[in-house]
C-alpha cells in the first residue's frame, strides 16, 4: 500500500514529464482570479438577460446573483471597489431571494400593482446592477495594471453603455407596451435590445481576454463557507420560504368574520316571509340583515331553473377539488315591481385547497342596468357561525364611446336599451382557514321587465385547486386584465348558469 | 529566435512570479529563484524555437523546474547531510522504458478527467500550489479542495488499474 505522501511525490515526479500543454491546458489559464472573474461575468449575464421560458425568468437571475456574490467574495480584499461590489452583491442576492419567494404571494402582487412601489423597486434593482458594473470596472482597472501601471483595455466601459441601452429599452417597453409607431417600433425595439445584449456579452468576453497575463498579484481571500455551502443555503432558504408562500401567502386578505347576531324584528319578519314564499331555509340563513330588509314585503320568490332529474345541464351541484359545490339563483319580487336576484353558492363538502375563489355573475342584459349590489360570505368556525361581507367589484358598464367600432356593433341592442353595457359583478375571496359549511351570494336588483317574460344570464364559480407560481391575481383576471386562466378550475358554465327565470307577476290584491 | 528579455519579463513577469511563489511561498526564496530564472531565460532565449511550443509554456516550465530545484537544495541544506545514492538515481534503460510507459498511461488517464478536474490536478501536482492557495483562488474551503483531490486520485487509480507503484 502506497502512502499518501509517497503517492504525491511520485505524482509530482511523473507530471514533470507531462507538461500541461500536452493535455490541452494553457499556462495562461492558471491564474489566481480566473474562477472569481468567470463567476462574476456569468453572474452579470444571468441577471441581465431575461429568458421567459420554463420559469427561467425567475430562476436564472437568482443563479446569477449567487454567482456574483461568490465571485466578489473571493476578491473582496483586493481593493475597495471589489469590496463594495461584494457588499452590493450580498444585498442584491438577498433582494432577489426575497423577490423570488415573494412572487408566489398575494402581498407581492398587490405591492407590484402600486406604481410607485413597482418603479421604486425596479429602479433599486437596476441601480444595484449598474453600481456593481461600475465598481467592477474600477476594481478591474486597479487590480489588473501591468508593470508600468497601465490598466487593461477598457472594454467594460463600452459594455456598460450597451447595458444602459438594454435597460433603457426595457424601461420603454414596460412604460409603453404598445408604442405609437406600431409594429415596426415594437419589434424593432425588441431586436435592438437583443442586439445590444449580444454586444454586452461580447464586450464582457473581450474584457476577460484583455486580463490575460495580468493580475497575478491579485489577493484572493480565503473563505469559511464553500461555494456549495452558499448554494445549499440559498436554495434551501428559497425552498423553505417558497412552500409557505405558495400555501399561505397566496391566500387573499379577507375581513375577519363577525359572529352572527340576532336579526332585528323587521329582518326576521322578512326572512319568515321569504321562507313562506319558498326560499329554502339554508339559503335564507346566508342573507345579511341588510338584504333581508331590502326584501321586506317581498311578494314572490322563485328559483330560475328548478333542478330536474333528467336535465343534467341544470344540475346545481358540481365536484371541485375533493369538495362539492352547489349553486342556485332566486328571483325575489319586491313590492315596487323590481326583482332582487340572489345568486347563491354553498360548499356541501369543503375543498382541499383554500387559496383563491372567484364568483362572477352576468345579469340579464335586456331588462335594466343592474344596481344595488351586495354580497356576503357565511361559514361555521367550530360551533360559531361567522359572516363577512363580500367586496363586490364590477366589470362591464362601458358606454358606446368607450368601445371600439366592432364592439359597438356587436352590443348595439344592449347599448340602445341600457345606455351602456350591463354591469357584471364579481367577488374574489379566500375560504376561511378551518371554516366549514361555507356559503355566500351576490345580489342585485333589476326592474322594468314584463311580467311573465324570461330572464337569463350567466354565473361562474372559479376555484384555485393548486398552488401556482408566480401568484396570479384572480381578481385581475376576472376584471379582464389578463392572467393565468388555466390555473383556475371552474364549475362548468352550464351547471350554474341561470335560465328561464320568469319575471314575477304582481299578486292580485284582494 | 531573439526576443527582448525585458519585453518578456514585462509581459510574463507576473505569471513567472505566480508560478514560483506557488512552490516557494517565502518572498526571499522566491526572489532568489526569480533571479536564477532570469539568468536561464537570458541564456536560453536566443536559441528558443517557437515551434517547440508557446513562449508562455516554455517560461512556466523553466520557472517550475527552477523553483523545484531551489526547494530541493534548500531542503538538503536544512537537513543533516544525507547523501543520496547519486549513482543509483539515473534510471537504467529498462526503468526508463517503464517510466515512459507509465507516463503514457498517466496522460491517457488524465485525459479522462474533466477540464476542471484536470486543471485542479495540475495546480496541485505540477505547479505545486498549496491547498490553502487553491481553496482561496477557487473560492471554496480547504476541506472541499482536499475532498475533490481525493476523488480525482481515486479515479486516476481506477483508470491506472489500482495502485500505481
Amino acid at each position: 500500500m502506497v502512502s499518501r505522501q509517497a503517492w504525491d511525490e511520485k505524482m509530482e515526479e511523473q507530471l514533470a514529464g507531462i507538461p500541461p500543454e500536452t493535455v490541452g491546458e494553457e499556462p495562461e489559464g492558471f491564474t489566481p482570479w480566473e474562477t472569481a472573474v468567470s463567476r462574476i461575468l456569468w453572474g452579470l449575464i444571468l441577471v441581465t438577460f431575461r429568458l421567459e421560458v420554463l420559469y427561467l425568468q425567475y430562476l436564472l437571475p437568482l443563479v446569477g446573483a449567487v454567482e456574483l456574490y461568490l465571485g466578489f467574495r473571493s476578491l473582496r480584499r483586493e481593493n475597495r471597489w471589489f469590496f463594495s461590489c461584494w457588499i452590493l452583491s450580498g444585498v442584491s442576492l438577498i433582494c432577489r431571494l426575497l423577490g423570488t419567494v415573494g412572487q408566489g404571494t398575494w402581498a407581492w402582487s398587490h405591492l407590484m400593482g402600486i406604481p410607485s412601489v413597482f418603479w421604486g423597486l425596479s429602479a433599486l434593482s437596476l441601480a444595484l446592477d449598474f453600481l456593481q458594473l461600475l465598481f467592477l470596472r474600477g476594481g478591474l482597472r486597479r487590480a489588473f495594471q501591468d508593470r508600468d501601471g497601465h490598466p487593461p483595455r477598457d472594454w467594460l466601459a463600452y459594455g456598460i453603455a450597451a447595458w444602459l441601452g438594454v435597460a433603457a429599452l426595457a424601461a420603454w417597453g414596460t412604460l409603453e407596451s404598445a408604442p405609437a409607431g406600431g409594429r415596426w417600433i415594437y419589434y424593432g425595439r425588441f431586436f435592438l435590445a437583443l442586439g445590444l445584449f449580444i454586444v454586452f456579452f461580447l464586450l464582457l468576453r473581450r474584457q476577460m481576454q484583455a486580463l490575460s497575463l495580468r493580475g497575478y498579484q491579485v489577493a484572493v481571500s480565503p473563505v469559511r463557507l464553500s461555494s456549495r455551502g452558499v448554494w445549499a443555503i440559498t436554495l434551501g432558504l428559497t425552498a423553505a420560504l417558497l412552500l409557505p408562500a405558495l400555501l399561505w401567502g397566496a391566500r387573499l386578505p379577507s375581513p375577519a368574520g363577525e359572529p352572527e347576531v340576532s336579526l332585528s324584528a323587521a329582518a326576521a319578519e322578512s326572512r319568515e316571509n321569504l321562507l313562506v314564499l319558498g326560499l329554502p331555509e339554508e339559503l335564507a340563513d346566508l342573507l345579511s340583515e341588510e338584504d333581508l330588509l331590502r326584501c321586506a314585503g317581498a311578494e314572490t320568490a322563485a328559483q330560475t331553473n328548478d333542478p330536474q332529474p333528467n336535465h343534467q345541464a341544470f344540475s346545481p351541484r358540481a365536484a371541485l377539488d375533493d369538495g362539492e359545490l352547489e349553486g342556485s339563483t332566486w328571483m325575489v319580487g319586491l313590492p315596487d315591481g323590481s326583482v332582487r336576484f340572489f345568486h347563491f353558492f354553498r360548499w356541501l363538502e369543503m375543498p382541499r385547497m383554500r387559496l383563491q375563489e372567484g364568483f362572477q355573475v352576468e345579469p340579464d342584459n335586456a331588462v335594466s342596468l343592474a344596481e344595488d349590489f351586495s354580497g356576503q360570505l357565511r361559514w361555521r368556525q367550530g360551533e360559531e357561525w361567522l359572516t363577512a361581507p363580500l367586496e363586490i367589484r364590477l366589470t362591464g358598464g362601458q358606454t358606446g364611446e368607450e368601445l371600439g367600432e366592432f364592439d359597438r356593433w356587436w352590443y348595439e341592442s344592449e347599448l340602445a336599451h341600457l345606455g351602456r353595457l350591463q354591469w357584471d359583478p364579481y367577488a374574489v375571496f379566500s375560504l376561511p382557514a378551518g371554516g366549514e359549511e361555507a356559503g355566500g351570494y351576490i345580489a342585485y336588483t333589476l326592474q322594468g321587465s314584463r311580467p311573465g317574460s324570461t330572464v337569463n344570464g350567466g354565473v361562474h364559480y372559479y376555484h384555485q385547486s393548486r398552488p401556482m407560481y408566480p401568484f396570479a391575481d384572480m381578481g385581475q383576471w376576472l376584471a379582464g386584465k389578463g392572467g393565468m386562466a388555466d390555473m383556475f378550475s371552474s364549475v362548468p358554465y352550464d351547471r350554474l348558469m341561470f335560465q328561464n327565470g320568469v319575471w314575477p307577476r304582481q299578486p292580485e290584491t284582494a | 529566435m531573439a526576443c527582448d528579455l525585458e519585453e518578456i519579463l514585462s509581459q510574463y513577469g507576473g505569471m513567472m512570479d505566480y508560478v514560483i511563489r506557488g512552490i516557494l511561498p517565502q518572498r526571499q526564496e522566491a526572489e532568489e529563484c526569480l533571479a536564477e530564472v532570469r539568468k536561464k531565460l537570458a541564456e536560453g532565449l536566443s536559441s528558443y524555437d517557437l515551434e517547440r511550443g508557446s513562449l508562455a509554456t516554455w517560461i512556466t516550465a523553466v520557472c517550475r523546474h527552477a523553483a523545484i530545484d531551489h526547494r530541493r537544495s534548500l531542503a538538503r541544506r536544512r537537513e543533516a547531510a544525507m547523501e543520496e545514492d547519486v549513482a543509483d538515481s539515473t534510471p537504467g534503460p529498462e526503468e526508463a522504458l517503464l517510466q515512459k510507459e507509465r507516463a503514457l498511461r498517466l496522460r491517457q488517464a488524465l485525459m479522462t478527467l474533466s477540464e476542471r478536474d484536470r486543471r485542479l490536478f495540475y495546480r496541485k501536482y505540477y505547479y505545486l500550489q498549496s491547498t490553502a492557495q487553491l481553496a482561496a483562488e477557487l473560492g471554496t474551503t480547504e476541506r472541499a479542495v482536499e475532498g475533490k483531490l481525493y476523488r480525482i486520485r481515486k479515479r486516476l487509480q481506477r483508470e491506472l488499474g489500482g495502485e500505481m507503484w
